[in-house]
């Protein structure tokens, strides 16, 4: 984590962000700021509505209520809810990373690994197929897949090649925030730890904000900063990660707590 | 005057344990427990098994939280009560002053020995290199040979794993050092090497909190002792 | 050729036509912007150019001179088809001759000649969306043409280079019509893609089974996508038509016997045979 904390401003300020299907609720009422640098996990069961969250703050779904600031690069924090489609697109593929938990939600399988990669360059305007090219070698050797592979299509790969592939897809514009939905979510566990290092390595390296929603606690301690714990749409507990697992105050956080086996 | 000299206030400290799953069971571990540590002091704490040492060493961090009480520490020349305090303000705390040697390294895959020991002080800023270089010096003086330090302590025993914890903890000059047990698992050499080092950061100003079980290593570090009570019935 | 007065003048009714018609304005009016519009069915399959048809139907009156060509040729069965389609329904007055017609119907060849203001180009589509290879979703594609999120364009040109080492799209060569909307120009070959650049003469593109209109105004930029190291280019060849021997003409290779016997010869009939007459001259 950054070292400066006083003077600055928090990448994405959210406050109040409520979420309903009807009489469901989806997230009720959340507020955190996410800092510079700062990794949180949000965690939970399927249902405690995570992944509500998760797609509201990253405005893939308009909240009930609430607003959530970001810290744009030119112009200071502004509301992502009242930004037009096109800025929270544009955001979306420049500024911003989503990773998937499913590669094929996040990658093109119609082409290959390096126009995976190289689309979001060419998305901002990068018109020289040389420097998209390399690129796009450059960013396969950091996530480990070898640049050799670069033509071939994403079917061919390995699942665990697949996301990090689609890591790499992602960061290539130098994103400053990064959601992820259970990244690691159906890998084997080997393949999980490699991934999760290699996470861990680029989000240090690169400085990035990430918002990760997890169910496993292991992921958690791995990689968060800090931790918010969902039950039914709510925020039951917060705090450092090692706080939240090492002294978990709400019952649910510690039936969760309770419920891992200690590896 | 020696209060200018205190780096750490305890108030009232007293923890709790709410165990929900057990049908909301309390625990009262600690109770009212006030002191307050100066630079270049060095404090056991000691008292029966149970009595609470080691809730209270992870307090100290922040680590566990506090039922209540206050507890003031000498941040950047200035007091900031961590017990309740933001994720930020402790994130800043353990980065610049409090520094924690836990009884277990825990253990990444893949990161090599000399990033573990070195990252506390990348995290405060330090350049790769300067860094590298001092965790090279201290895994040097803890006797771990240079061959192991491109590896991941994943492999190794237990004792070299507790070298590798230590070398942690004294990478960056913290003003307050807490140590849970540093001396257990090691030799007659290394134990001598690491009560050198304690007592050459104590003698430099740091203010020094620990648990020694190992009596020859409190007697020759320790200044002073804190003895908890043995814990009431809840 | 008397009309058939079963029909109505050009088959569709004149509420259609109208229809058609404000379809077509709003098009002229968004250059390259894909309107939708109320497909009919027509006597004749989809694919056979149900949509260029019926932007014909619509824009067409009786005192125009009417050439329908098919890969450049007046005399397949497609071309001649819709030709006596005309001629029966609206009774107009058709011709081989570009220079000669007022409305040109076309499918996959854009005439040799260069086109004047007063006369309308027609081409049948069969896909009117340039997005569609990489992106199936048609909500996506809409809000990528309303964002102007073209990168996805490039994708499809870094893999032909990725694969063949140079941009391998030969034919719907992607354009970017105004600055503004990406356009697949229907499958026209990438040699024809210049021409649309600035042409004097209006150019619509009727897509039937999509149920799409679009339009290029008179005049109207065109470019061909491309990047910088790997500029747009058009094909050529180091022969010369067999028969007339144009040196700037789109060539097909005709197969002339089984033992790899072969020619190349203009595509486009009309102009070929004017290149002949004036050699004769």
């Amino acid at each position: 984590m950054s070292t400066q904390r006083d003077t600055e401003l928090p990448i994405l300020a959210v406050e109040g962000v409520s979420k309903s299907y009807g009489e469901q609720i989806g997230c009720a009422d959340i507020s955190f700021d996410l800092w510079p640098g700062e990794v949180l996990a949000i965690v939970g069961e399927s249902g405690s509505g995570k992944t509500t969250l998760l797609n509201c703050l990253s405005a893939q779904l308009l909240p009930d209520r609430g607003r959530a600031r970001y810290s744009m690069r030119a112009d200071g924090l502004r509301d992502i809810y009242d930004m037009t489609e096109a800025e929270r697109r544009f955001l979306m593929r420049t500024d911003w990373a989503f990773v998937h938990q499913n590669p094929r939600d996040g990658l093109r399988m119609t082409v290959s690994a390096g126009a995976n990669v190289g689309e979001r360059l060419m998305a901002i305007g990068q018109r020289h197929y040389g420097n998209i090219r390399a690129s796009a070698v450059d960013w396969l050797e950091k996530v480990e897949v070898d640049a050799g592979r670069i033509d071939h299509s994403p079917r061919t790969f390995s699942g665990g090649m697949q996301q990090r592939l689609q890591i790499a897809r992602n960061l290539v514009t130098g994103p400053r925030l990064v959601f992820m939905d259970e990244p690691t979510g159906g890998l084997d566990v080997s393949v999980q730890a490699r991934l999760l290092d290699l996470i861990r390595g680029l989000v240090t390296r690169l400085q990035l904000s990430v918002i990760i929603v997890t169910h496993d606690l292991a992921v958690a301690r791995l990689l968060a900063h800090r931790m918010m714990v969902m039950r039914n749409g709510h925020v039951v507990e917060e705090g450092l990660t090692d706080q939240v697992l090492d002294d978990p105050q709400h019952a649910y956080t510690q039936l969760l707590v309770s419920s891992v086996l200690q590896a | 005057m020696s209060e200018q000299r205190d780096m750490l206030r305890a108030e009232g400290l007293a923890k709790t344990f709410t165990l929900h799953l057990k049908d909301g069971l309390r625990l009262a571990v600690l109770k009212d427990m006030s002191f307050a540590v100066k630079s270049d002091e060095a404090i056991a704490l000691t008292g029966p098994s149970g009595s609470g040492k080691s809730t209270l060493m992870r307090m100290l961090y922040a680590n566990y939280r506090c039922s209540t009480g206050a507890l003031n520490v000498r941040h950047k020349g200035e007091w900031v009560n961590i017990a309740g305090a933001s994720a930020q303000i402790v994130t800043a705390v353990r980065q610049e002053t409090i520094g924690y040697v836990s009884q277990f390294l825990r253990v990444i895959p893949r990161v090599s020995t000399l990033q573990v020991v070195a990252e506390p002080l990348i995290e405060r800023g330090a350049c790769e290199q300067v860094a590298e270089r001092r965790a090279g010096d201290l895994l040097e003086r803890l006797n771990i040979p240079e061959t192991l330090w491109g590896l991941s302590p994943v492999t190794f025993s237990g004792g070299e794993q507790q070298r590798v914890n230590i070398a942690r903890g004294f990478a960056a000059p913290y003003p307050i050092l807490l140590l849970d047990e540093p001396t257990a698992s090691l030799d007659a050499k290394n134990r001598q090497v690491v009560i050198d080092m304690i007592v050459e950061a104590r003698d430099a100003g740091t203010a020094v909190i620990g648990i020694f079980h190992d009596a020859q290593a409190r007697d020759a570090v320790c200044t002073r002792e804190i003895k908890l009570p043995e814990r009431a019935a809840a | 050729m008397e009309r058939e007065k079963a029909y109505n003048f050009a088959y569709l009714d004149e509420q259609t036509k109208r229809m058609i018609r404000r379809a077509i304005l709003k098009a002229v009016a968004i250059p390259g912007y894909q309107v939708p519009f109320a497909s009919r069915e027509m006597p004749m399959p989809y694919g056979w150019g149900t949509g260029g048809v019926q932007v014909t139907a619509s824009v067409l009156g009786q005192d125009d001179v009417l050439k329908v060509i098919d890969q450049g040729a007046d005399d397949t069965t497609n071309a001649v088809s819709i030709r006596k389609f005309f001629k029966k329904t609206a009774g107009v007055e058709t011709t081989t001759e570009t220079g000669r017609a007022s409305v040109i119907q076309t499918r996959h060849r854009v005439p040799e000649d260069e086109l004047r203001p007063d006369q309308i180009l027609v081409y049948q589509v069969p896909i009117p969306e340039p997005l569609r290879f990489l992106e199936p979703r048609e909500t996506e594609t809409r809000t990528m043409h309303a964002l102007e999120e073209y990168g996805l364009m490039h994708v499809k040109l870094y893999e032909d280079i990725s694969r063949h080492g140079h941009i391998a799209t030969t034919y719907a060569y992607p354009v970017h019509v105004n600055a503004r909307y990406m356009m697949d120009p229907s499958p026209i070959p990438k040699f024809d893609n210049p021409k649309l650049h600035r042409m004097a003469a209006l150019q619509l593109f009727g897509a039937g089974r999509e149920k799409r209109i679009y339009a290029v105004p008179p005049h109207t930029q065109v470019h061909s996508l491309d990047f910088d190291d790997h500029p747009f280019e058009v094909q050529k060849w180091d022969k010369a038509c067999a028969i007339c021997g144009a040196e700037d003409s789109f060539l097909d290779e005709i197969i002339t016997d089984d033992a790899g016997g072969r020619m190349f010869v203009c595509s486009d009939t009309d102009y070929c045979n004017r290149q002949c007459e004036g050699v004769a001259k």
